[in-house]
């Protein structure tokens, strides 16, 4: 190894580590990072229990290692070429190195991270294993095994033609595929061929590597010829009534098949016209937007409201009534979703209610249990609501930037603009709650914590959505970033992990209060209230914090 | 007319048009010649009809000799026992075993010979981008089947031998003293030589179709017709 391409190496080192430092003012980074740090964190908390030591049996270790060669391997293969900075192609390849050196220059950082993930390694899994030390240096020297490879395989990818890259790209897959299925049938004794091939049946899709009397011979196919056979004899009256089925289908496909093909109206005009439409649909719902519906535009003004209540701020309010309004369509499927799952829960309630009624009461427990069952369900039915109901910063993203220049405060515009669909959340739960307080058997406590809680969960995930939106739209600022499925898998998680600490206080004060169960719910489920508005009310601030810096306002 | 230099070598190269009793034959001793004509010729029926039913013909004449009607009634005893069929179709399968595996020869033979077709056209299509008609990849698999003639002539003569109707030409011939359910058998009688000749054989018949490498060929050919195969049996 060259001395200066190892200082060079060093020196980038330290320079990617001190823009990943500042990278992490970014919210979307440091999210990444404390995600992978907490996952870090609660595997080294739990290194002791047992499931960890599944991680790292035998089995385990060979298929992770087998992934590991094939996936570097392929994914060299797939490169073509060994990967490189632009600079390097720049300044390296017209300088005085060797071949090798600049391979083990472009080696090193591989190196570095089958260092470090080692480590890792041993400090989670050291309690599982007998030799951790030789198992960890082991699995370090496997991965630059694999690097190794990972390298020869792009190399050598880069040097054959298209089409043998293509055919060899086929030869791996299959070889891969075989070495799989061999690996887990015999560590997990899982059968990906299903039993039914092993028969001298299935031996004819190999056919002229076969013996045709074994194939003939093997039962199942003289089972078939048992359901074959004639048990029964057929009327004449049948057989022609049959035919006669047959042949007027027949007909009559035919016959539309000719009338079709006679057709002398030019196709294609129609056509183009329906593919761009179509495919503008397609693309206003990736991007995000609503649907273009063509009677839809021509939307009637609005009469201006008397109501006290939408004026000052209010005016937000009403803007995002009228908006709701003007979407019809979109607050009729939402309706209907809204219909189908309350339904169903309401049928379910009122069976249960009818079985308990014939059978026989059941006991009050039971009972209690039951409908807090299906008010925890109803509760999670602001989860799905959340983008049926986009009335808030998600339709605004144009206008923020007039709306800073509004005398209000940002967290009573914030507030203003989440209002409506949380309100709306809430009418739908409603739909559910009322046969619940019909058909349902509540204490009061529930009652009570069932008010108070969805308002508390349909304002949190509002504002979580509000936040992701308002964070997509500042990376779409910065150059070549764009909201993916990775971001909106970000916020489901997210909108999860925001109930996580009023959980926890929960449990933990109801635990305190086993010998009393009925003052024990009281406490924990208050406890569990003040938490969650404490946290939604965070989040508010939050997200005002985001509304008034958004980036779009700055720039524009 | 005038031809150039180039066409008139190309029509001296060609090999002489032969009839399909001689590409039979000609199979055992030089089948890259064979599929040569074939990939040249215009398309011709009679070149997989031909094998295909000669396949039947010799299955057909050595399924007594092959088939242990012992082990055929053990099966059908076994399926009553677990009450999956009744006393009358357990009769009915005894009486009929010969039968229906004389009918299952018939569609078998030619069922197997358009599947194997499929496959070789489907791995020159896809897998090594080379085009060439389903037809083609047709009579290549059927004259293919030539082989299979051979071999079940010799397992028939051999089980007429030995008196074993389950001897085959395979690995298994060495262990003929162990069960024939027990994995060992049943892996050795995987190993058949006159299956490794006829994948041996569709190994030349694609590389010539394909206009590929032989170990290209034998990657994909042997991958499925032999590995595919003995993972089939022995995964399943």
């Amino acid at each position: 190894m060259n001395r200066a391409l190892l200082y060079l190496w060093f020196s980038l080192l330290r320079r990617r580590c001190l823009s990943f430092v500042r990278s992490l003012r970014r919210p979307t980074t440091l999210i990444g990072v404390l995600a992978v740090a907490s996952l870090l964190g609660f595997l080294f908390y739990f290194r002791h229990e047992k499931f960890m030591g599944e991680l790292v049996r035998n089995q385990s270790l060979v298929g992770g290692a087998l992934i590991m060669l094939a996936g570097s391997t392929f994914k060299g293969f797939l490169q073509r070429g060994l990967l490189c900075e632009p600079a390097d192609i720049e300044f390296l390849f017209t300088s005085p190195f060797t071949q090798r050196q600049i391979v083990m220059y472009r080696l090193l950082p591989s190196y570095l991270f089958a260092a470090l993930q080692s480590l890792v390694f041993l400090a989670l899994f050291s309690s599982h294993l007998k030799h951790p030390l030789l198992t960890a240096v082991c699995l370090m020297l496997f991965q630059l095994a694999c690097f190794h490879l990972a390298t020869a395989a792009a190399i050598f990818g880069g040097s054959i033609s298209e089409e043998a890259h293509h055919r060899l790209r086929w030869m791996m897959l299959a070889a891969w595929f075989l070495i799989t299925a061999l690996y887990l049938r015999v560590a997990w004794d899982f059968r990906i061929v299903p039993a039914f091939c092993s028969s001298p049946l299935f031996q004819i899709f190999f056919y002229p590597a076969l013996t045709v009397p074994d194939t003939v011979n093997a039962v199942a196919l003289h089972r078939l010829a048992l359901g074959l056979q004639m048990t029964h004899s057929v009327s004449t009256e049948q057989l022609w009534r049959n035919l006669l089925y047959l042949g007027a289908y027949a007909l009559a496909a035919m016959g539309s098949l000719w009338l079709l093909l006679r057709l002398k109206i030019n196709p294609f005009e129609a056509a183009l016209d329906a593919t761009t439409r179509v495919s503008e649909r397609r693309r206003r719902l990736q991007d995000g937007r609503r649907i273009y519906v063509p009677g839809e535009s021509a939307a009637l003004s609005v009469r201006l409201p008397k109501l006290r209540l939408f004026d000052g701020l209010g005016a937000i309010l009403w803007k995002n009534l009228v908006t709701m309004r003007r979407c019809r369509r979109e607050m009729l499927l939402a309706g209907m979703f809204v219909f189908i799952y309350t339904g169903f829960f309401t049928a379910l309630l009122w069976i249960y209610h009818d079985l308990a009624k014939k059978a026989g009461a059941a006991t009050l427990y039971e009972e209690r249990g039951f409908t807090t069952g299906i008010a925890a369900v109803l509760g999670m039915l602001a989860f799905f609501l959340q983008r049926m109901f986009p009335f808030d910063f998600r339709r605004d993203g144009p206008h923020l930037l007039n709306f800073r220049t509004l005398p209000v405060s940002p967290l009573a515009l914030t507030l203003a603009e989440i209002s409506l669909p949380t309100l709306l959340c809430l009418a739908a739960q409603a739909c559910g709650v009322i046969p619940l307080i019909i058909f349902g058997k509540f204490d009061w406590p529930t009652m009570v914590f069932m008010v108070l809680g969805y308002p508390a969960v349909a304002l949190a995930l509002n504002v979580v959505w509000n936040l992701y939106y308002l964070l997509s739209a500042l990376k779409r600022v910065g150059p070549g970033s764009s909201s993916t499925a990775v971001g909106t898998l970000m916020v489901v998680a997210l909108s999860f992990l925001v109930f996580y600490p009023a959980g926890l206080v929960t449990v933990k004060v109801a635990n305190h209060f086993v010998a009393n169960p009925s003052l024990g719910f009281t406490l924990a489920a208050g406890a569990g209230l003040i938490v969650q508005y404490s946290i939604d009310m965070g989040l508010v601030l939050i997200l005002a914090r985001f509304f008034k810096s958004f980036e779009v306002a700055r720039g524009a | 007319m005038r031809m150039s230099t180039a066409a008139l070598q190309r029509m001296d190269v060609r090999p002489g048009r032969t009839s399909v009793g001689a590409k039979l034959l000609n199979l055992f001793v030089s089948p890259g010649a064979v599929f040569e004509e074939v990939v040249i010729s215009p398309p011709r029926v009679m070149n997989y009809l031909v094998p295909t039913a000669l396949v039947c013909l010799s299955s057909l004449v050595v399924l007594n000799a092959t088939t242990n009607l012992e082990h055929a009634s053990t099966a059908v005893g076994q399926l009553l026992e677990g009450e999956k069929i009744t006393q009358t179709q357990a009769a009915w399968l005894n009486a009929h075993w010969q039968g229906v595996s004389r009918m299952a020869i018939g569609i078998t033979t030619f069922a197997g010979v358009a599947w194997s077709a499929f496959v070789i056209w489907f791995v020159g299509k896809i897998f090594l981008k080379s085009r060439f008609a389903f037809g083609k990849a047709l009579e290549v698999a059927g004259l293919s089947g030539t082989i299979l003639v051979l071999g079940t002539i010799v397992t028939g003569l051999l089980a007429a031998a030995t008196g074993d109707p389950l001897v085959r030409p395979a690995l298994s011939l060495f262990c003929s003293k162990l069960s024939p359910d027990t994995l060992l058998r049943t892996a050795c009688g995987l190993l058949d030589f006159f299956h490794l000749w006829a994948t041996a054989v569709l190994t030349i018949g694609l590389s010539r179709l394909a206009s590929v490498t032989i170990k290209e060929s034998a990657f994909w050919i042997a991958g499925y017709w032999l590995f595919a195969r003995i993972a089939v049996v022995l995964l399943g």
